[in-house]
């Protein structure tokens, strides 16, 4: 062996991006979903009264069209499951090339060493060594190569074929139906109705219980999936138990569906459009960790809460993340506009840059939170009478226990670290799932400018760890009951004797314009930090808690904040001083 | 057909033209997300196969949908048929009613 070897060349750069096989993948989802969707209405076509030549006439034209849009949604499921393996390959071939590039930067680094003026020959062992790392990265890359090449050619020819059957849909001649491969049964054979007749009642027997379901879903191949999955794709999304990518592949298809099918001028229609401008946004975004896809799509729910929607979406896989934290945010949010979504950016960034492990965060917001669209417009704030009540924050948190089971259900690997975070009436909403759940899949429930939680303890309230976050010139803190005034929404946590780990956050400033603004600022600086902190599982900084009397009540707050800042702030806010004193 | 006319259930063929209509646009929605495939991002070779079976099966739906529409048109044209054979029926059946009321309405007869 004389000499060095000459420097390893760059493994090449994936022909085709996982993430455009992803886009590829969910327009035939879509397309797919559409047909079943004519298939739905099939029956509808019939008119099985009509009698006559002109009846036997249409009877004959509508088997054979249904036949074919039968035939085509079969070849479609299957383009389906081709392009989804494509893009799962595409995405390990993208990490195993990462991992290449990061052994040649290694072996080259070594290379220039031992050839680089002044340096020593290496000794013959030396030599031979870095000889055989250089040989074994460079097989090692053909055979990434090679693998790239069968994945794009098992793609291309699993489409040929089916695009073969196209020819024939529709003549009724042999072969227009596709073939249905290896498997026993497919989505185009004789056995499929019974199969998948079977796979939903299997389903329903499990839905309501995570832990059963997502431990039976993990039996299925991936036919059995995308076969369910586009078969009812809006419960398949918004099921707990079921895997996240799974459920955001349903749930991507139920927005094509509303914007293919035109939900999106009627009642749901504005969160369609906001959620697919929000896909759209991160649609080449791929999660570090996993290198999927950044973002999920975990529930959608564009009609529910009396046309406000639901929605949940996340940044990172909550399945395979280490640390995932779940954010509840209160008043004025709608699924519309996806409100906090901004807030579970920052905290994604800011676990992220922690670097202790992968990370997901995600925003719940399926339930009917309380509308109003300003905690500064007289008119809305009307509507917070509704906030006074804990009638919907007891609806919503038995939806989001469930949402975390769900989590809890689905997750792989090494258990995540499970952090619930309730801001406004979001912690009230949160507490009611605490209690529903008390041993629940969080670890960590963290309760931001509380208006009240319904238990006079932590301990009563959950077998997690309760942390809070109050600031004390947030004067929707200062609603909950210290032990002494009746309080709508539950007992203030801050409260030193309710027993939770109150965490420091800026107290926000005295001046009356500032108070608002002390409730919506505890994603930011020294609370960001701490939430941060909480959610992986190190120290935040403690505070104390508030004792009875220590803090000063919503009057006071409320009396010098005007002072302070002149009468018309209090003549402008009267109304909510009225509905905060009811 | 009854021995007496026309008996054609009307409710039925009216739903069985609004299921066609939405089956069609369903069809088209199909049709325009294959016909053409986003392609972008893809390699030469997944590319041009995935363009091949988007035009191969986009056409096919296409066809399904003209094939829906005509379904439809066909029923909508059953149901002006019937629409017009009872008015021609009722005619013949109540004609001098049917002839009278203008005269009784005007007036004469009622007043």
């Amino acid at each position: 062996m004389s000499g060095p070897p000459v420097p390893v060349p760059a493994p090449p750069e994936l022909p085709s991006a996982p993430e455009a096989a992803a886009r590829l993948a969910g327009d035939l989802r879509t397309a797919a979903a559409l047909l079943i969707e004519v298939e739905d209405v099939g029956p509808a076509t019939a008119a099985p009264g009509w009698r006559g030549v002109a009846a036997v006439a249409h009877a004959e034209a509508r088997a054979a069209l249904l036949d074919r849009v039968c035939v085509a949604r079969a070849a479609l499921t299957r383009a389906v499951i081709a392009t989804d393996r494509l893009e799962d390959r595409l995405r390990r071939l993208r990490v195993e090339r990462e991992a290449l590039a990061d052994r040649r930067v290694e072996v080259n680094e070594q290379i220039a060493v031992a050839t680089s003026p002044g340096c020593a020959a290496l000794d013959p062992a030396a030599s031979a060594s870095l000889h055989a790392r250089a040989r074994a990265l460079g097989t090692a890359v053909g055979d990434w190569r090679a693998r790239v090449e069968e994945a794009e050619a098992d793609h291309a020819a699993a489409l040929a074929a089916l695009v073969a059957v196209a020819g024939a849909a529709g003549t009724g001649a042999p072969g227009h139906r596709p073939a249905d491969g290896p498997a026993p049964w497919g989505p185009s054979g004789p056995g499929w109705p019974a199969r998948l007749a079977g796979l939903r009642r299997d389903l329903l027997r499990r839905a309501d219980d995570p832990a059963l379901l997502a431990a039976w879903w993990r039996t299925l191949g991936r036919a059995e999936r995308q076969a369910l999955l586009l078969d009812d794709p809006r419960r398949i999304g918004n099921l707990a138990g079921v895997p996240v990518r799974d459920r955001d592949e349903a749930n991507r298809v139920a927005v094509g569906l509303d914007l293919e099918l035109g939900l999106a001028p009627r009642r749901g229609g504005e969160t369609a459009r906001r959620v697919a401008e929000l896909l759209e946004a991160y649609r080449e975004e791929v999660d570090p960790a996993t290198g999927d896809q950044l973002l999920h799509l975990l529930v959608y729910r564009p009609g529910a809460h009396t046309g406000d929607g639901g929605v949940a979406i996340g940044l990172g896989d909550p399945d395979r993340a280490d640390d995932v934290a779940v954010y509840v945010p209160g008043t004025t949010s709608e699924a519309a506009d996806v409100s906090g979504f901004d807030r579970v950016e920052d905290l994604y960034r800011s676990m992220a840059d922690e670097g202790r492990g992968s990370v997901a965060t995600v925003l719940w917001l399926d339930y009917d939170a309380p509308s109003a669209d300003s905690l500064t417009d007289r008119d809305e704030l009307l509507d917070l009478a509704h906030v006074v009540g804990p009638a919907r924050a007891e609806a919503g948190g038995r939806a989001l226990a469930d949402f975390l089971d769900g989590l809890g259900a689905s997750d792989a690997g090494p258990e995540a670290r499970l952090t619930a975070i309730g801001h406004s009436y979001g912690s009230t909403t949160l507490g009611h799932a605490a209690l529903v759940d008390p041993d629940g899949a969080a670890e960590n429930v963290v309760l931001l400018g509380s208006p009240g939680v319904p238990a006079a303890t932590a301990a009563g309230l959950t077998g997690a760890a309760v942390w809070v976050g109050a600031a004390d010139r947030d004067p929707v803190t200062l609603l909950g009951r210290d032990g002494l005034a009746p309080a709508p929404l539950g007992f203030d946590p801050a409260q030193e004797s309710f027993g939770g780990r109150r965490f420091q956050v800026d107290p926000g400033g005295g001046r009356a314009g500032d108070l608002v603004g002390n409730h919506a600022s505890y994603f930011t600086g020294e609370s960001l930090a701490n939430i941060t902190a909480i959610a992986t599982g190190q120290q935040p900084t403690y505070d104390e808690g508030r004792a009875r009397g220590g803090a000063p009540a919503l009057a006071e707050l409320l009396t010098r904040g005007a002072f302070a800042s002149g009468g018309e702030w209090l003549w402008d806010h009267s109304t909510l001083g009225r509905t905060m004193g009811r | 057909m009854s021995p007496d006319g026309i008996d054609l259930p009307a409710e039925e063929l009216a739903a069985a033209a609004v299921a066609w209509e939405l089956g069609a646009d369903a069809l088209r929605a199909a049709a325009r997300l294959l016909d053409p495939v986003d392609a972008a991002g893809l390699s030469p070779r997944v590319a041009a196969a995935a363009a091949a079976f988007g035009a191969a099966w986009g056409d096919e739906l296409a066809g399904c949908e003209r094939r829906a529409w005509s379904c439809a048109d066909g029923v909508r044209g059953v149901l002006a048929d019937l629409a017009a054979t009872d008015d021609a029926l009722a005619l013949r059946g109540f004609g001098g009613l049917a002839h009278a009321l203008p005269s009784l309405l005007s007036g004469g007869a009622l007043r």
